[in-house]
């Protein structure tokens, strides 16, 4: 038998030690609470559970009728045209037969002889 | 309907004001009559007086102090996770209730706070403080001071090598001398399973530090 193995604790001992408290605390300890105590003294203004649970549903309702709003704004589509700035489509010919005539100034040698004119020329 | 929404949803009661009173931290358990004076100073706490944030500091430090210590092994680690548990109980008093006891609510408080502690690091820092530091040496002679000295390191030691439930389960009993159903409520388990786990805790316990070098 070895004496040198280590005796185990017996059940008194096991208790003293699990029931052991601290004879002191550090005093950079007690200088962090007293830092901390004034700040927790202080009134608090943050949002609570309980402040969550009052304002859920009006937010919830509130949050319901805003997407309600833009879902139906977005299906309207386009707004129509009012009335007077309608273009008729008798319109619509008249004014391509009137500018029938320019067609030449889109072809190309046209376009590249206007655009070397000097330009007191073109007044 | 309701509770389909009650089982897939915990917080749906709550929302509907069903639940209401029931904290979110702790357990619906019998009201508890035997710490009104933390009760009260907790709910002048709430109300910003500064002289109940000192008593229930004084009255608590210590345990929760050993109590992290025990766990954790060091004490600069403690500290810090003394003043978080005055930081949380400041966030969560409106929300106490005395449907619990009021050690319940810390040490829940606490064992939380130990859990993210022991998930956040990985290796354990060895601060060990003196035996000196521990009230076991006041009354003790000079052969029980020398034997205690001795146990001081390997039970600590020992001691954070078990694992948490069962570490904690020992210090909220044996060192916090919370009862049976208040420390079996802190850890949401039932009475015979604490008895069982306490047991099989010493056990081991006991076989750690004997196998110690």
């Amino acid at each position: 038998m070895n004496s040198n193995a280590p005796r185990p604790p017996s059940d008194f001992e096991l208790d003293r030690l699990l029931g052991s408290r601290l004879m002191r605390t550090s005093p950079q300890f007690e200088r962090r609470w007293r830092e901390l105590r004034c700040d927790l003294a202080r009134p608090r203004r943050l949002l609570t559970l309980d402040g969550i649970r009052a304002w859920w549903w009006p937010g919830l309702g509130t949050l319901t009728l805003a997407s309600l709003t833009v879902v139906l704004v977005l299906r309207q589509g386009p707004a129509p045209l009012p009335p007077e700035t309608r273009v008729l489509f008798e319109e619509l010919l008249a004014l391509d037969a009137a500018l029938q005539p320019a067609q030449v100034l889109l072809e190309t040698e046209t376009r590249d002889a206007l655009l070397h004119l000097p330009a007191p020329t073109l007044r | 309907m309701q509770g389909v929404f009650s089982l897939l949803f915990p917080w749906f009661n709550w929302l509907l004001g069903f639940g209401e009173g029931q904290s979110m931290l702790a357990e619906p358990v019998a009201p508890a009559d035997d710490e009104p004076e933390d009760v009260l100073c907790l709910t002048r706490a709430a109300a910003g007086d500064e002289r109940a944030w000192q008593e229930l500091f004084d009255r608590w430090k210590r345990p929760l102090l050993a109590f992290f210590y025990r766990s954790l092994g060091s004490m600069t680690e403690s500290e810090d996770l003394t003043l978080e548990v005055f930081v949380r109980l400041h966030r969560s008093s409106g929300r106490y209730e005395r449907r619990a006891a009021f050690s319940t609510f810390l040490f829940h408080i606490a064992r939380n706070l130990l859990c993210n502690e022991l998930r956040r690091r990985r290796r354990k820092p060895v601060q060990a403080v003196p035996p000196e530091a521990f009230d076991y040496l006041v009354a003790s002679d000079g052969a029980e001071t020398r034997r205690m000295r001795e146990l001081e390191e390997t039970f600590q030691l020992a001691l954070t090598q078990l694992p948490e439930e069962q570490r904690t389960l020992l210090l909220l009993v044996h060192q916090q001398e919370l009862d049976p159903s208040t420390a079996a409520q802190t850890l949401g388990i039932t009475v015979n399973h604490l008895r069982v786990q306490l047991h099989r805790a010493r056990q081991r316990l006991k076989s750690l530090m004997s196998s110690s070098p």
